[in-house]
């Protein structure tokens, strides 16, 4: 499902030295695994979740992702593959205040996709109830807790029927009895069939990986 | 992006900063009334000074004789062979004679007149003219020489029945007329009669005049007759009938005008143009205005432009994680610009939209307090304004137009954010 090899990923840090993050990584991830990435802050975890993810594509190196060569995409295919294969869900939920949980899960009906307004409304209401917030699908996220805004974030993410999850400290920000739920919910989707990928420096979650990677010093073991 | 996807983001984002939308509003919706008010105005004055003070039609010369003459080889007087030679200049389409009356006249009215007692005596000046040129004016009967004891037919400049309305008749109670009241309207004349003893001549006789229609293609300041009338009268009394004070050529279009009146000139002939060239300096001068106050307002725009520049550039900063978010679940660059351009746009919109209505009804106002308010006076307009629709039109677009220029940078700075980096952490 996920293929990369001789992963490259460099910065310029303020005082123009070159920081490489990512120094030749390869990695193979089968569809249906559940595999957790640990590594020290700044390890460069986010970094290599954004390239397979197809956020980033200043890099070098090959990168396949469930069947789409990413090295060398156009934007908009980036986009398109964002919008269509994969989904991710981020340490900060990053909800956009002014829309209802519904509509912040129908977000990426907004840019792709040909379902009807009808079924748009209908897969969003059914992906908040599938994670336990039916009654509060008008909610805007101001008026929702920390706990209900990342299972938003994670109904946005399974609206598209993704074919890899990407998770960002998916629990970074919830308290342990919530952080504990949604990890439950993700090994749950994964069990159902769901690539999970999650970058993270929490035990509970690499606990609930079916495979642990360690990056440091650029290198994946 | 869909349509319906792209109006939800757009009206929340303007809900979200209400001060901001309205402080864009507001700017744009100033410089496009002021735009459009002072556009108004300037097409509605250039209109007055084109259909009322100086009524000009570009396809015709005025051609007079030359103030000095050199001999017959040199232009000289216009005679029937010189109006031939004119009338087979090429590009003309026609050519209408015009003789003054070289007799004094006079017209001594003591009657009704439209419902008022006047007594009036009045020095007559006339000119006749190839009917031709007036025929689309003539609203009675035919403009020929009438029959031996018969009027002869008249027609006035409506500028000469505007300054009856605003300044003889309201200082004198006499009632207002209009084009279709005078037609039919007859008054007595003596031919070779003057107020000013030293120019009447020998032998004075009687008629009388009608008038038969109101046209601006004779004299301006007086009245238009048949030219075989004017030739009668003149022949009579003993003066020159065989030569006109001028000959109105018609060019085949306005594009033929120079050269018509190169090759006029070329003949020893002058080309009357004062009343052009008064049409064309007011004209002028109400351009250079209306351009003025238009580049003021446009003025207006460009800042409203920037404020609109501001605003966007703030609003994309303080929502660059929200854009990044949008970009994570699939927006192309082109759809966070067009975001962007939207939300511009319908700010513009409502901005144009609100300004052209207030210059709308800025103008009503100022047309109904010009009515309430300003004494009559020639040529004073019912309306000084004219909105014709590309101008209402063109408001609106114009406030569209202003905001996506203000909006073209903080679009492609939106366009240009890395998701990677402002989701991270």
């Amino acid at each position: 499902m996920i293929e990369a090899k001789a992963l490259r990923r460099s910065y310029q840090d303020g005082e123009g030295h070159t920081l490489t993050v990512l120094d030749g990584v390869d990695l193979s991830i089968a569809a249906g695994e559940f595999v957790a990435i640990m590594g020290r802050s700044g390890s460069g975890k986010s970094t290599l979740l954004h390239i397979l993810g197809g956020l980033d594509a200043d890099y070098a190196g090959e990168v396949t992702v469930a069947g789409n060569r990413l090295t060398g995409m156009t934007d908009d295919a980036l986009s398109r593959f964002r919008n269509q294969q994969v989904a991710f869900v981020f340490q900060s939920f990053h909800l956009v205040p002014g829309l209802s949980a519904a509509d912040n899960v129908a977000l990426p009906a907004f840019f792709g996709g040909d379902l009807s307004d009808d079924a748009v409304k209908s897969r969003a209401h059914q992906a908040l109830e599938r994670v336990g917030l039916k009654a509060k699908v008008e909610r805007l996220p101001a008026q929702l807790s920390g706990g209900e805004r990342q299972r938003v974030a994670i109904a946005r993410a399974l609206f598209t029927k993704p074919k890899v999850l990407f998770c960002d400290e998916p629990t970074g920000n919830l308290d342990g009895t919530t952080g504990r739920e949604v990890i439950a919910l993700f090994s749950q989707l994964n069990a159902e069939g769901l690539t999970v990928l999650a970058v993270t420096h929490e035990d509970r979650v690499s606990a609930a990986a079916k495979r642990v990677l360690h990056l440091n010093e650029g290198k994946l073991s | 992006m869909k349509k319906g996807a792209l109006f939800k983001l757009v009206r929340m984002s303007i809900r979200r900063d209400r001060r901001g939308a309205a402080s864009s509003i507001f700017g744009v919706a100033i410089g496009i009334a002021s735009l459009v008010f002072f556009v108004a105005l300037g097409l509605g004055i250039s209109r007055v000074v084109r259909e009322k003070v100086f009524p000009v039609e570009a396809q015709l010369i005025e051609v007079v004789p030359p103030q000095v003459t050199l001999g017959g080889m040199l232009g000289g007087k216009i005679d029937q062979a010189a109006v031939d030679r004119l009338r087979a200049l090429p590009g003309v389409t026609d050519a209408w004679r015009k003789m003054s009356l070289r007799v004094p006249a006079v017209s001594r009215y003591n009657g009704d007149f439209f419902g008022a007692k006047l007594y009036l005596g009045i020095e007559v000046i006339a000119v006749g003219v190839d009917s031709g040129l007036v025929k689309g004016d003539v609203q009675l009967g035919e403009f020929v020489d009438p029959k031996p004891g018969d009027p002869i037919p008249a027609l006035p400049a409506s500028r000469l029945l505007e300054i009856y309305n605003k300044t003889f008749a309201p200082a004198r109670s006499l009632p207002q007329l209009s084009p279709t009241m005078v037609v039919g309207f007859g008054f007595p004349i003596e031919i070779g009669k003057s107020f000013v003893t030293q120019t009447t001549t020998g032998t004075v006789t009687s008629g009388s005049l009608q008038i038969v229609g109101v046209s601006d293609r004779g004299l301006l300041a007086g009245l238009t007759i048949p030219l075989a009338s004017a030739i009668r009268l003149n022949a009579a009394a003993g003066m020159d009938s065989q030569t006109f004070t001028a000959v109105t050529l018609q060019a085949k279009d306005a594009s033929a005008v120079p050269g018509l009146v190169a090759a006029v000139k070329d003949m020893g002939f002058r080309v009357d143009d004062q009343e052009r060239r008064m049409a064309e300096n007011a004209g002028a001068a109400v351009t250079v205005t209306t351009l003025a106050m238009g580049l003021l307002s446009a003025l207006i725009c460009l800042l409203a432009a920037i404020n609109i520049a501001h605003a966007l550039s703030a609003s994309v900063r303080a929502r660059s994680k929200e854009l990044g978010v949008m970009r994570a679940v699939g927006a192309s660059k082109a759809d966070v610009r067009g975001l962007v351009l939207m939300e511009a746009a319908t700010l513009g919109l409502i901005g144009g939209v609100l300004g052209t209505a207030v210059a709308v009804a800025a103008t009503i106002a100022l047309d109904a307090a010009a009515a309430r308010m300003l004494p009559q006076f020639p040529f004073k307009p019912d309306t000084f304004f004219q909105l014709p629709w590309f101008l209402v039109a063109g408001g609106m677009a114009l406030g569209v137009l202003s905001s996506l220029v203000g909006a073209w940078f903080p679009s492609r700075r939106a366009a240009a954010i890395d998701p990677a980096r402002t989701l991270a952490g």
